[in-house]
């Protein structure tokens, strides 16, 4: 397709005041709006009871032993490594002793997983409510506007990306469209909402997707629901008991001091 | 100042530090302390009226885990200025807060401690467990008997019977239990908090210094190991260790002790290899190797051999006279250290000199 060299449109200079402007500030206002929002349905993580702690730092203790064996004299690696082998395999750290035969428990009627997608529920809907009803007034409005011109050129496959809702073919791709600058708004704001919001913002959906991919991270909860803490910590009773090497961190320290001096 | 842990006061009276209870941090950091020589004239200088937040934080943190009664008295002398700062609500802003409700406690300004402690509360609200600590803490320091300290630690029962994880007044309940001399019960609570939550260091070093006390050594050992799990690096805990083992040693029976002072030696060379420059470090290797060399356990079998021994003496001794004249001289580099320890390091090194 030959592109038309120096294609002229006249624009009306209102659609700058009256279409590019508006929408720029609603979504900006409405991010803002989100991350308050947000802040509000956000019920806080419910605090553990002292059974669930106990579970979770006695399996964290087994992994520090592992990783940091070296530093304690072999003897006394030997005695908790037996110690915890033996508590782990017996369960004795378990919420509750008698699951651990169980099948693990459906999460969707665990209640701490509820609360969880609870949370989840919300904040998706604080990203999807808004959207629509956005959309839907840009569409209803401002359908089939060209409102700007980019200064560069572009190839032509940033056609679909700048010119959606407008369909003529031969228009050149430096036009964008008022429903191509409602997406551009919408991923490309980030970081102004980081200027007016601070960094741990909840206006910008890129960061809620993160958020939702590792769901974990951010909670307290160190077995998600669905896991089973029983084989969680045979795993780790395992582990233990296949380390064989052990290199005490103090053995040739004498030398390594005098070779420094 | 760590603020972060809530063993650090002693209930009655001024509120002291359990001496070397802390951790420090993983990474070792330098003993060079820039910012507050401790001989000099701190007492004397007023602070410029107007500081910002970050210069009064700064001057908290440069002050040690333990500081001396002038350090605390200069820090608390600060409180009004700061109490007349307005409240950004910033995170520092409350951490300079705690480390002020401290300060002003240690000294008896316990009107600013009350303002400190009612602003947190008017913050973060009274139900939140590390105000409830801080208020535990302004309880207890302010109790002048014995009975009052017995109502605060009903106080304490009470509330860990509706909420038993509540961690930091559960350490305020077994510190108050091992202040009123009720030490076996303060250590069967310390060992149940553990077996909740065996992750925190900050526990296992307060039982190590609780088993200390009641001279039982291995399992104070065993305590601080569990430190070293959690933290790999901390250079003054290892230290601690060769003090204890060396101390274990004394009261091991006879043949046992070569063993006991090689490990301890090995300990305290493990924290000088963490952290040069650490006094405690280099006091702990001369003073373990001058142990070992005695005539009578030339004929015992040892691992390290006496001529490494002997290198590592002098060793020790080189850099124990570096810090000594370095901190006299105060050379850039060497201040910072705690006074008393290098007089003791002084000390150690003429009754080496006028003996051999």
């Amino acid at each position: 397709m030959a592109q038309v060299v120096g294609q002229q449109i006249l624009r009306d200079p209102a659609l700058f005041y009256w279409i590019l402007f508006p929408i720029t500030v609603v979504m900006i206002l409405t991010g803002v709006l989100r991350h308050y929002a947000t802040l509000l349905l956000q019920s806080a993580p419910k605090p553990l009871d002292s059974k669930a702690i106990r579970e979770q730092k006695n399996y964290l203790h087994g992994i520090n032993l592992r990783t940091n064996a070296n530093q304690i004299p072999l003897s006394s690696f030997t005695s908790r490594k037996n110690y915890l082998v033996a508590a782990y395999g017996a369960g004795s750290f378990l919420k509750d002793p008698d699951a651990k035969n169980k099948a693990p428990a459906n999460p969707m009627s665990d209640p701490n997983g509820m609360d969880q997608m609870m949370n989840m529920m919300k904040g998706n809907m604080m990203m999807i409510v808004p959207q629509t009803v956005i959309m839907g007034w840009i569409n209803a409005f401002f359908s089939g506007f060209v409102i700007m011109k980019l200064p560069f050129p572009l190839t032509i496959r940033f056609k679909s990306m700048l010119q959606s809702g407008v369909m003529t073919k031969d228009m050149d791709v430096r036009w964008v469209s008022s429903l191509s600058w409602y997406f551009l708004c919408l991923f490309g704001l980030r970081s102004v909402f980081t200027f007016i919001l601070g960094n741990e913002n909840s206006a910008d959906q890129t960061m809620a997707q993160v958020q939702q991919m590792n769901p974990q991270q951010n909670t307290q909860q160190l077995f998600g629901p669905g896991q089973d803490p029983a084989k969680m910590y045979s795993a780790e009773a395992e582990n233990l008991e296949v380390m064989v090497q052990h290199e005490f961190v103090l053995d040739g320290i004498e030398d390594r001091i005098l070779a420094t001096v | 100042m760590s603020v972060d842990d809530v063993w650090q006061l002693r209930s009655v009276g001024r509120p002291q530090r359990l001496r070397d209870s802390s951790i420090s941090s993983a990474r070792p950091p330098p003993t060079v302390n820039r910012t507050a020589h401790p001989l000099s004239p701190i007492l004397f200088t007023d602070p410029p009226p107007t500081m910002s937040l970050a210069t009064y934080l700064s001057r908290f943190k440069s002050v040690s885990g333990s500081p001396t009664p002038s350090e605390s008295l200069s820090l608390s002398q600060l409180a009004p200025s700061i109490l007349n700062l307005t409240i950004t609500d910033t995170p520092e802003q409350w951490t300079l807060y705690e480390s002020l409700l401290l300060t002003t406690l240690r000294t008896g300004d316990d009107t600013s401690a009350r303002l400190v402690l009612q602003r947190l509360s008017d913050r973060f609200g009274n139900s939140n467990a590390r105000v409830m600590a801080l208020q535990g803490i302004y309880d207890e320091a302010t109790s002048s008997n014995h009975a009052q300290l017995e109502e605060v630690l009903k106080n304490y029962d009470e509330v860990l019977k509706e909420d038993p994880t509540n961690f930091p007044i559960t350490k305020r309940r077994i510190t108050l239990l091992h202040h009123l001399n009720k030490k076996t019960e303060a250590i069967a609570a310390l060992t149940a908090l553990l077996d909740l939550n065996p992750t925190d260091g900050e526990c296992w070093s307060q039982l190590a210094q609780y088993y200390f006390e009641v001279s039982m050594f291995s399992q104070a050992i065993y305590c601080l190991e569990e430190v070293l799990l959690i933290l790999p690096n901390a250079y003054n805990i290892h230290a601690r260790l060769g003090e204890i083992s060396c101390i274990a040693a004394e009261t091991s029976g006879a043949g046992k002790e070569v063993e006991k002072l090689e490990a301890s030696l090995r300990w305290y060379l493990r924290a000088v290899e963490l952290c040069d420059g650490y006094l405690r470090g280099y006091y702990g290797v001369k003073m373990v190797t001058a142990r070992l060399l005695q005539s009578k356990y030339s004929s015992a079998t040892r691992t390290i051999p006496e001529e490494k021994v002997n290198k590592l003496n002098s060793v020790a001794t080189v850099h124990l006279n570096d810090i000594v004249t370095g901190f006299e001289k105060n050379k850039k580099g060497f201040t910072g250290y705690n006074p008393a320890e290098v007089a003791a390091a002084k000390e150690l090194l003429e009754a080496d000199s006028s003996s051999s």
